[in-house]
């Protein structure tokens, strides 16, 4: 008996000092991997910029805010007099309700940032890889830097009191803590030079190849390159880039009326006139059913955000874009842009439309007093949606017109409020409702709150 | 009792006893004249019979226990003088001297009275058991009896208002949901602040639970309330700390009934009843409502300079002429009377040495919303076998299966949620068509929510099995080793199906499918040796030493459907469209040595300590190690001599503790740096950063120090503890700002405290004891505070991450509603006015004008239980209460949303202000949700807290037992029947539904008034 106790307790005490070793504890998590693994082959790198495009869908960029969000600042919007709240705020301009994209801007550059880098790092890969995957990382970073630009800051030479902030650079990817910290924003000059200089560069490495329309590609590159000028009043560059973006596209304007009956944005993607289109898969990719831009504007949603009368107002009876507005079973109307053409709630975004570089080109001929070329740009346009060109030999009145012109063609696609802006214009609202005046803080986004409180470095903008 | 192990002078006497029945029951066939004892022991209180007293004979050492009927027999014994010792546990031990002749059978009839205190009770503690007097922590039991008189599906229901330092915050109305529990307030900030749980030494996992459509299942819905025997709430470090790891938030042990030796005793119980809302809404009529926005609509277009007669007329064409709508209560329709029944059967008993406890049960609880369910079918073996003296083994089994079925609740602000949907559709709107059809057009609202409640499924079931085996090995009678091994085992499946009969499902997806299927494995193993000892007669010493791992398996898969040919069947296979798989799996492993010494002399003086050293794999590899420990001393004054002459005093005992725990309830791999999915693009699949890395990520801690006395007087007729404590939760798991621009929003790090003291009391008497009558009541009381000592380097404060419009501010308390400042009602205008943070009024507030408006955190609580018995009939009375919280009602709240929405309005906003001179807080009608050049005004703000305080008449229970004249007749041992009621009145000034909501009380699911009949019958 003795001999089996002394026996039990010695395997007792055995297997307590088992359990002392640090093996035990061992254990990988299953569904992540460790930054090295993710970046050590080409596949990670491109799984890396997969993940930065799928950040251009969120309804914090172009799935929603930034495409809708331009529209209902200004004067192309009004909200449904029965609404389910969406955007109530910011058709009031009140204050805080702005176009809102700065974590998720973040997040795409920072994500674009290892792409870039991981591009030149990679042994073993062909240099025309190695190109694509960084000229469509800069060409991410640029856009969002220009995104971020005009939301968050003026143009450079319309600044409002001489307020020249504008958002913080980072053109390193965040490895580890030590790369993550503090800055202040750099100037609105150095912002949108960062953009300029990150698509040039994107143009010439996409120049020998890209993936085409739904993604980062070389037309695409010229053509945003002409729209940063125009931003910057850089009329001449605008026209040049655009010059460049139409000879190496093959895309061509639409220019019968049953094209715009059947509705280009509801065909199969993508939009016959698109250079650059953000490609929803409905079933992998979808926002659901309540953020993005159809069900905020389609009456088999919420319907909650509806064209102005006023923007009604400025079409022909024979411009063929009065096709892409229906009127709902309520009497209201709405836009067929965005008609859940890809899925129950879901539409591809055409981000860069060919109709915008004849705008450009129209716009800076005319600040530059070539007004028949600006009057020839707008022609193509017009004659294409079926109106008769527009005349005239007085600048002012030919630019004005332009603004129309672009408020037809380009309603719903995010750039109005923008468009405004970037002129020092005053922000017209729909009837009823006060004008926001360019010198009115609330033209600039509030930087999320808790960045200015938690980041000393970083001024929150005026009025705030 | 389980754990038997710890306690080895009980272990000791057991098995003598033993020894002596056997002895006894031989003895008769051996002596023809009988000389002993016969007679019955019962309930000093109630008569009713005690089964399993034991009577024993100090001088000769025989013995015996009580039958089934309390009576008992004891032969064989030789004539003379004896001293005969009576005891039951929980009652006062009886000693008595009878004198015997030989050949007499003396009748022995023994009442016993209940212990008022148990000095001697049983107190489950971590790995052990122990007697009350040697419990140096803060430990506070709840006992069989208040868990089986409560019209309850899950026992931690029981706890509420039962012990001091416990708070039960947020308890659901769906059926079968989960509680939060709180003990000693929220010291965490970022990690979990749910207790631990353990059921007969197995951990549970709290994670992962169903949570289809409502707040997570309950972490305890397996279990019988039926089957368990006693809840012990282990608060301080001294008692939580030898569970090192978790233990920082308070342990809930948990164990269940258990056999005993003797004939089989069955116990049936069979109830039902019913629940109702115990408040509702009032709602505008539609004529009311529709003139309301109307005069938003003038008092908009006066502001603008528009035509206000236009503006009418174009209200009336969005929301119908007064003189023609009607009125529809959609909250009333979608609430219902929901029907509860409850079955349960066990059988105990057993031999001397194997001894059962076996029951099932079932259960079926319906919410009082239309369409919300729960039930549970659970089993339960506990089977303890006496291999030898020295060896012997226990298995504990519990199978089980719940469901819940409701619909969208909290977490969200679901528009179909009935506690939004149904509280906000204008009442205008018809609930059905002429036909009989669901009426489709809501404006609005988009859903009609009854037909959403009827015919949307949200389906949870989960299969889960708590079980363990142990051995218990006893060396001599000072060394023992026992070794456990543990299993929680839990799958839930989880199904959703949108049918496409509901318009807004067939436009978003066809209808869609979803199921879900996720496996918690959890598998824990100790071994313990334990050493008791007694030296010279006043030393006693005792030590516990061992070792535990665990390890937790979690995976899920699920898949989704769209395009639903045919709503009568919502099937995956049946799907047009496979829209969406999903899966992951992950792990985590701890393990640990412990160890406890005690120490006592004389048990007048009584120490402690507590080591544990515990490795968790979710830290950094140098830091998974941490170190908790405790120590506690106890001094019993009342046992020293120069308190023995004073007879009204019968306890007074002096504890201090004082101890480190820690917290682990992070994610899995929050120390490593991860790349994640990253979404999908033109076919690709994406990987993106999810974190960074923090290799020095370590445990949390909790520092808490405890200084009590407990006392009872007057032969225990009274009695109480009063107790302070102080506990410390430092380097907290913060997720430290990091900014956005860096593409990481935050890390997380230790860093950061949080206190948390408050005073305990727990009171007790026996007020009343006359006859038959007697009233005994018990009554708490914590009163608490928070305050943040310290938070990031210079940092004054952070946003509170689990509760909107919160901060966390240094100084401060551990939450504050950080809201705009609403000053009411210009009386001029009917617009709404603000203080700026200068105090200054202001129609337009901004960031910088916000302030603490108060916590949510209560000033007191507690609860007081009344029992009143006389005779067979017995009452039970249980308040509970809570002072001080403030609450942000959103579900109210949306009630007062600007008229634009088109939504239905309360009755309140009559209150409005309608023309200057008007001094209201609601401001004038308007269409719109702010005024031109003004802050919001349904925006969050002090406007929207509301006082949470209310004391609630929580259960009442009211019983009779039939007299045993009558039951014997029946061949039944016992029968109780009883009618129990739970949530009966509440007086509060809470607008709300229930002011038992936590924070937000966003579309929360108020507590049912339940009503039940039932019996218990005992055969």
């Amino acid at each position: 008996m003795l001999k089996i106790t002394t026996k039990i307790t010695l395997i007792v005490v055995g297997l307590f000092l088992v359990t002392s070793c640090d093996g035990l504890l061992d254990t990988e998590p299953a569904d992540a991997v460790s930054p090295e693994v993710a970046q050590e082959n080409i596949a990670g790198i491109e799984a890396i910029l997969t993940s930065v495009y799928n950040r251009l869908q969120s309804q914090w960029r172009f799935g929603r805010e930034v495409t809708l969000g331009p529209d209902v600042l200004a004067d192309n919007t009004d909200q449904h007099p029965i609404t389910s709240g969406r955007y109530d705020g910011m058709a009031v301009n009140s204050q805080g309700s702005h176009i809102t994209f700065w974590n998720t801007a973040y997040l795409t550059i920072n994500e674009a940032n290892f792409v870039i880098a991981g591009a030149e790092e990679i042994d073993g890969v062909p240099q025309s890889t190695r190109d694509r995957l960084r000229g469509e990382g800069l060409f991410q970073r640029g856009h969002a830097y220009f995104d971020l630009a005009r939301n968050y800051g003026y143009e450079p030479g319309r600044e409002v009191n001489g307020h020249t902030e504008s958002v913080i650079l980072r053109t390193n990817p965040t490895r580890d803590l030590a790369d993550a910290d503090m800055r202040a924003r750099s100037s609105n000059v150095e912002v949108y030079n960062q953009a300029v200089s990150d698509l040039e560069e994107a143009a010439a490495l996409l120049e020998t190849g890209d993936r085409g329309v739904f993604f980062a590609n070389y037309p695409a590159a010229n053509a945003l390159l002409a729209r940063v000028h125009l931003y910057l009043e850089n009329w001449q560059d605008a026209i040049d880039y655009a010059d460049i973006a139409l000879g190496a596209t093959n895309v061509q304007l639409l220019d019968s009326e049953a094209d715009f009956i059947a509705n280009p944005f509801d065909q199969s993607p993508p939009n016959a006139e698109s250079i650059y289109e953000l490609n929803i898969d409905p079933v992998e990719e979808s926002l659901g059913s309540n953020v993005g831009l159809c069900p905020y504007t389609n009456p088999r949603h919420w319907h909650d955000v509806t064209p102005s009368q006023n923007l009604l107002d400025i079409f022909d009876a024979n411009d063929y874009r009065n096709h892409l507005f229906a009127e709902a079973d309520d009497g209201f109307p709405y836009t067929l842009k965005w008609n859940c053409s890809t899925g129950n709630v879901d539409d591809n975004v055409p981000l860069i439309r060919i109709a915008e570089l004849y705008l450009i080109k129209a716009e800076a001929y005319a600040e530059l007093d070539q007004l028949t070329l600006a009057l020839d740009n707008l022609e193509i346009l017009q004659t294409a949606r079926g109106l008769d060109p527009f005349v005239s030999n007085d600048k002012d009145e030919i630019i004005a017109e332009i603004m129309v012109e672009r408020r037809r063609e380009l309603n719903f696609e995010g750039h109005r409020f923008y468009d405004l802006k970037r002129r020092a214009m005053d922000i017209p609202k729909q009837e009823g409702a006060t004008t926001v005046p360019y010198t009115d803080f609330r033209i600039l986004s509030q930087i999320p709150q808790s960045e200015a409180d938690n980041n000393p470095l970083l001024n929150q903008n005026p009025g705030y | 009792m389980s754990n038997r192990y710890t306690n080895f002078k009980k272990i000791r006497v057991e098995w003598f006893y033993s020894i002596c029945i056997a002895i006894c029951l031989t003895l008769p066939m051996a002596v023809s004249a009988q000389t002993g004892l016969q007679g019955s022991v019962t309930d000093a209180n109630t008569n009713e019979p005690l089964i399993g007293a034991t009577i024993f004979i100090i001088e000769t050492q025989q013995g015996t226990t009580t039958d089934i009927d309390g009576e008992f027999e004891l032969t064989g014994m030789e004539a003379g003088t004896f001293t005969v010792r009576v005891s039951f546990i929980g009652y006062q031990e009886q000693l008595q001297a009878v004198t015997l002749s030989s050949g007499e059978m003396l009748s022995y009839d023994v009442a016993l009275s209940p212990e008022a205190v148990g000095l001697d009770e049983l107190v489950v503690t971590g790995y052990g058991i122990r007697e009350r007097r040697e419990v140096t922590g803060a430990i506070s039991s709840v006992r069989a009896e208040q868990i089986q008189a409560r019209a309850i599906q899950t026992a931690d229901q029981a706890l509420q208002g039962r012990s001091a330092g416990f708070q039960m915050v947020g308890s659901s109305g769906q059926p079968g949901t989960a509680a939060n529990i709180r003990i000693r307030g929220i010291g965490s900030i970022n990690a979990g602040n749910d207790p631990l749980y353990i059921v007969d030494g197995v951990p549970l996992e709290d994670f992962f639970r169903s949570d289809i459509g409502t707040t997570n299942s309950n972490v305890l819905l397996g279990l019988n309330p039926g089957d368990i025997e006693s809840i012990d709430v282990l608060r301080d470090a001294e008692a939580t700390s030898i569970y090192g790891a978790q233990g920082a938030n308070g342990v809930v042990l948990i164990t269940t009934s258990r056999g005993q030796h003797g004939a089989t005793q069955f116990t049936a119980n069979i109830s039902g009843g019913v629940s109702q809302l115990h408040t509702s809404y009032d709602i505008m009529s539609g004529p009311e409502n529709v003139l309301f926005m109307q005069e938003a609509a003038i008092n908009r277009a006066l502001d603008l300079g528009n035509d206000p007669e236009a503006a009418r007329q174009s209200a009336i064409n969005s929301f119908g002429d007064p003189d023609e709508v009607g009125t529809y209560d959609w909250f009333d329709a979608v609430t219902q009377t929901g029907a509860n029944q409850r079955y349960s059967l066990s059988a105990r008993g057993g031999s001397e040495t194997t001894r059962f406890y076996i029951s099932g049960s079932y259960q079926n609880t319906e919410g009082t919303i239309v369409g919300s369910w729960s039930d549970r079918f659970s089993l339960r073996t506990n089977i303890d076998h006496d291999a030898s003296e020295r060896v012997s083994f226990s298995a504990n089994i519990n199978l089980s299966r719940a469901q819940i079925d409701g619909q969208i609740e909290s977490g969200g602000n679901f528009i179909a949620s009935p506690f939004h949907g149904a509280v906000t559709t204008r009442p205008t709107t018809p609930i059905f068509l002429e036909d009989g059809s669901y009426n489709q057009d809501i404006p609005a609202i988009g859903y009609n929510v009854l037909q959403v409640l009827r015919e949307e499924e949200r389906l949870g079931r989960e299969y889960q099995l708590i079980g363990n085996v142990s051995a218990t090995f006893a060396v001599n009678d000072n060394l023992a080793f026992r070794g456990q091994l543990n299993s929680d085992i839990r799958m839930s499946i989880d199904r959703r199906y949108a049918s496409p009969s509901i318009p807004r499902y067939e436009t978003l997806w066809g209808g869609r499918v979803f199921e879900r299927t996720r496996e918690t494995q959890n598998y824990s193993g100790n071994l313990v040796a334990d050493y008791i000892t007694t030296i010279e007669n006043v030393h006693n010493v005792s030590a516990i030493v061992g070792t535990e791992y665990r390890v937790r398996d979690y995976r899920f898969h699920s898949a989704t459907g769209d395009d639903i040919p045919n709503a009568l069947l919502g099937q995956l296979n049946l799907a047009g469209t496979a829209s969406a798989i999903a899966g992951r799996s992950t792990q985590y492993k701890t393990a640990g040595a412990f160890s406890r010494l005690q120490y006592n002399y004389d048990e007048r003086y009584f120490t402690s300590i507590n080591l544990r050293y515990d490795g968790h794999s979710r830290f950094g590899f140098d830091t998974r190690w941490g170190l908790f420990y405790s120590g506690a001393f106890a001094w019993d004054a009342a046992r020293e001599e120069f308190l023995q002459d004073v007879e009204w005093l019968n306890q007074l005992r002096f504890r201090v503790s004082h101890g480190i725990t820690g917290n682990a309830s992070i994610s899995d791999f929050a120390s490593r740096a991860l790349f994640g999915q990253g979404g999908t693009y033109g076919g690709g699949v994406g990987l993106r950063p999810q974190q960074l890395a923090n290799a020095n990520l370590g445990w949390e801690q909790a520092r808490s120090t405890d200084i009590a006395v407990d006392f009872a007087l007057f032969e225990d007729r009274v009695y109480g503890s009063l107790g302070l404590y102080r506990t410390d939760n430092e380097n907290l798991h913060l997720q430290r700002f990091l900014p956005s621009d860096s593409g990481f929003g935050s890390i997380i790090e230790n860093v950061g405290s949080v206190r948390n003291e408050g005073i305990e009391i727990e009171l007790g008497a026996v007020v009343l004891s006359r006859g038959n009558f007697a009233w005994s009541s018990e009554f708490n009381i914590t009163f608490q505070e928070s305050e943040v000592l310290e938070l990031d380097i210079d940092q004054e404060w952070m946003s509170d991450p689990n509760v909107a419009a919160s901060r966390i501010i240094v100084g401060d308390q551990r939450h504050q509603w950080w809201v705009r400042n609403y000053a009411g009602v210009n009386p001029a205008d009917g617009r709404a006015l603000w203080f700026d943070a200068e105090g200054e009024l202001t129609y337009s507030v901004g960031s910088d004008d916000f302030f603490a408006a108060g916590s949510m955190e209560p000033d007191y609580y507690g609860g007081w239980g009344n029992q009143f018995s006389y005779g067979p009939v017995s009452l039970d009375v249980f308040f509970q209460y809570e002072f001080g919280s403030l609450i942000l009602d959103e579900q109210y709240s949306n009630f007062h949303l600007a008229p634009h929405r088109g939504r239905n309005l309360s009755p309140d906003m009559f209150r409005r202000w309608q023309e200057p001179g008007d001094i209201t807080d609601i401001p004038k009608a308007y269409s719109q949700g702010s005024f031109p050049g003004g802050t919001g005004h349904n925006l969050f703000s002090d406007r929207r807290l509301y006082d949470g305080s209310y004391i609630r008449l929580k259960s009442v229970n009211l019983s009779y037992t039939l007299p045993p004249n009558l039951t014997n007749r029946m061949n039944l041992n016992m029968v109780t029947v009883f009618t129990r009621a739970e949530n009966l009145i509440t007086w509060t000034e809470y607008p709300g539904l229930d002011p038992e909501v936590f924070d937000r009380g966003q579309t929360f699911y108020p507590q049912p008034r339940t009503l039940e009949f039932g019996a218990e019958i005992r055969f």
